[in-house]
């Protein structure tokens, strides 16, 4: 193996190498392991809380161990890290764990996506008579995280409003007594990261728009459900969870 | 934001970093400049690049890339080198620079990153390809960049040149020009006595002999930073966690001597101080420099008078 590969290669093996300084061997074995735990505690602050410091950082040496970086920014670095904690012992002691992560990378993503522009003035459309067919634009940033446990009620325990987390934390513990999941919609409102439970009916519905359902079309197949769209349309623009209303022809359909 | 620096003094900077920000642009300071991290800014969109157009609005930004591995054999892949030059493109930074060193390589037919700026060996083949890598980095950017000399720990094998030689030569061959980095030398000529205590002079004249064999026009920016002492018998780690130290003060005069009104930037990334701290170590520069100016300056008159 040539001289770069085989540094990398030693460094990232954390064993001494015949070929290179040990101690110099190991300054760069220390800081990839120091990069690696700082850099999965900015994308995972959730998961770091919940297992404590030194734990997160056997949690990303072991990790970093079968993930090597590739991009070259270490903030797009770890986007697997859910999916491994999934077949981690520890998810065998909190099996909510990889979910937390997949809440915390998808906070994380929509802090750094790209700017959404909003068209205030499209609303107005929703007036017209033809709006049945037009199309309500989700934010460009809107993720949903679905999971068998209240991840919603855990997030808001860490870093919700101070005087609130003592609340949120023992709705978790009950949540998770009793077995019951929620449901998360993450988007951006202009800088600031916004999450939200939503129950099932809200979330059918999300799912309608993001899957760009004509408007009379998706009013139609919730018409069953508990869900109030005038109330939710007002909050929804103000919000910036929709951006746009797009009246289409029909052969746009 | 535009900017014009002054022919007859040295531009001083400092790094700006994240516990910073609120400081800078609340009470912008009379900088001549501040470098950012390049790789901080590579969102697409989001807060952290609307703080960096309100900086941007208020000083002059260096731009300075500490993951593309100018250095590196497997090349730099075009998402990394795209994503560099839209920075540079909507920054419009008085300087651009990164490092003679190595981040990309192929494992497993996978292309990875080190996470790490890696030594280079300083041959001709590693020479070819730093090159290659700098030519295309400032076609795609469209200006010249600034390659800092790196601290490293371990020496390659088979080295055919000296560091300076080696950059030197990449200058001639590319048009860019070096940032030099004095802490950098003074943990490379402490650490090169693997262990042995290096005396203070030992390392400045390291440090001054290794300067002398840069041409008087090859330098575009100087680097001043601070570090944790080693501890007994240990290795010295370039953690930027602390003051300029005296002999890189020691160092910078001499650098400024040779070099001329060279951008001088104050580096500090870990264990941050106040923002008045570095404030303090960047008027240290501008007074060093305007006092080295100046006492040229008189010794030119001095010398014409005479003549």
């Amino acid at each position: 193996m040539n001289y770069q590969p085989l540094l990398m290669d030693a460094i990232a093996s954390q064993e001494s190498h015949s070929d290179f300084d040990r101690g110099g061997l190991e300054i760069y074995q220390r800081n990839l392991l120091a990069n690696a735990a700082r850099s999965l505690s900015l994308s995972y602050p959730t998961v770091e809380q919940l297992v404590g410091e030194d734990s997160f950082k056997i949690l990303s040496r072991d990790f970093i161990a079968v993930t090597s970086p590739t991009q070259g920014d270490w903030a797009e670095w770890g986007e697997s890290f859910p999916r491994w904690l999934a077949d981690h012992s520890i998810a065998d002691m909190y099996p909510y764990i990889p979910d937390c992560a997949a809440l915390d990378w998808q906070h994380h993503q929509c802090e750094r996506a790209g700017n959404t522009q909003i068209n205030t003035e499209s609303f107005q459309l929703l007036a017209e008579e033809e709006a049945e067919n037009g199309l309500l634009l989700n934010n460009s940033t809107l993720k949903t995280v679905t999971s068998e446990y209240p991840i919603f009620d855990i997030w808001m325990a860490h870093h919700g409003v101070e005087d609130l987390k003592q609340k949120h934390l023992a709705q978790a513990k009950e949540k998770l007594d009793n077995k019951t999941g929620q449901t998360v919609l993450i988007w951006r409102k202009q800088w600031k990261v916004h999450i939200k439970r939503v129950l099932a009916p809200e979330k059918e519905w999300v799912n309608l728009i993001r899957n760009r359902t004509p408007l009379g079309l998706a009013l139609e197949t919730i018409q069953n459900e508990p869900f109030a769209f005038e109330s939710w349309l007002p909050e929804a623009i103000s919000e910036h969870l929709i951006t746009e209303f797009q009246l289409t022809t029909h052969t746009d359909t | 934001m535009s900017y014009s620096w002054s022919q007859s003094r040295v531009p001083v900077g400092v790094g700006l970093r994240h516990v910073h920000y609120h400081d800078a642009l609340i009470h912008p300071a009379k900088l001549d400049f501040v470098e950012v991290h390049a790789e901080n800014f590579f969102a697409c969109g989001g807060a952290s690049i609307e703080v960096l157009k309100d900086v941007a609005e208020h000083y002059p930004l260096s731009i300075h890339g500490t993951s593309m591995g100018l250095g590196s054999d497997a090349g730099i892949p075009d998402h990394f080198l795209n994503k560099f030059a839209h920075l540079i493109e909507w920054t419009k930074p008085v300087l651009v620079s990164e490092h003679a060193a190595f981040t990309w390589g192929e494992l497993d037919h996978q292309i990875r990153h080190a996470g790490d700026l890696l030594p280079i060996k300083f041959d001709d083949d590693s020479l070819t390809t730093l090159a290659e890598n700098v030519s295309r980095v400032q076609d795609k950017i469209g200006r010249q960049l600034l390659v800092e000399n790196l601290s490293a720990y371990i020496t390659p094998e088979g080295n055919t040149l000296e560091e300076t030689e080696f950059l030197s030569a990449l200058v001639d061959k590319t048009g860019c020009r070096l940032l030099i980095d004095i802490n950098n030398l003074a943990v490379n000529a402490f650490n090169a006595n693997s262990g042995n205590i290096a005396s203070r002079s030992d390392i400045l004249t390291s440090i001054e002999n290794w300067l002398k064999r840069i041409s008087y026009d090859a330098v575009g920016e100087i680097h001043l930073a601070g570090c944790t002492p080693a501890p007994a018998g240990g290795i010295m780690i370039d953690d930027h966690s602390r003051q300029v130290s005296e002999i890189v003060w020691e160092a910078y005069r001499t650098a400024l001597n040779q070099f001329g009104s060279v951008p001088t930037l104050i580096e500090w990334d870990t264990d941050l101080p106040e923002w008045q701290v570095l404030l303090d170590e960047a008027d240290k520069a501008r007074a060093i420099a305007s006092e080295l100016f100046s006492e040229n300056t008189q010794n030119q008159k001095a010398q014409s008078v005479a003549l």
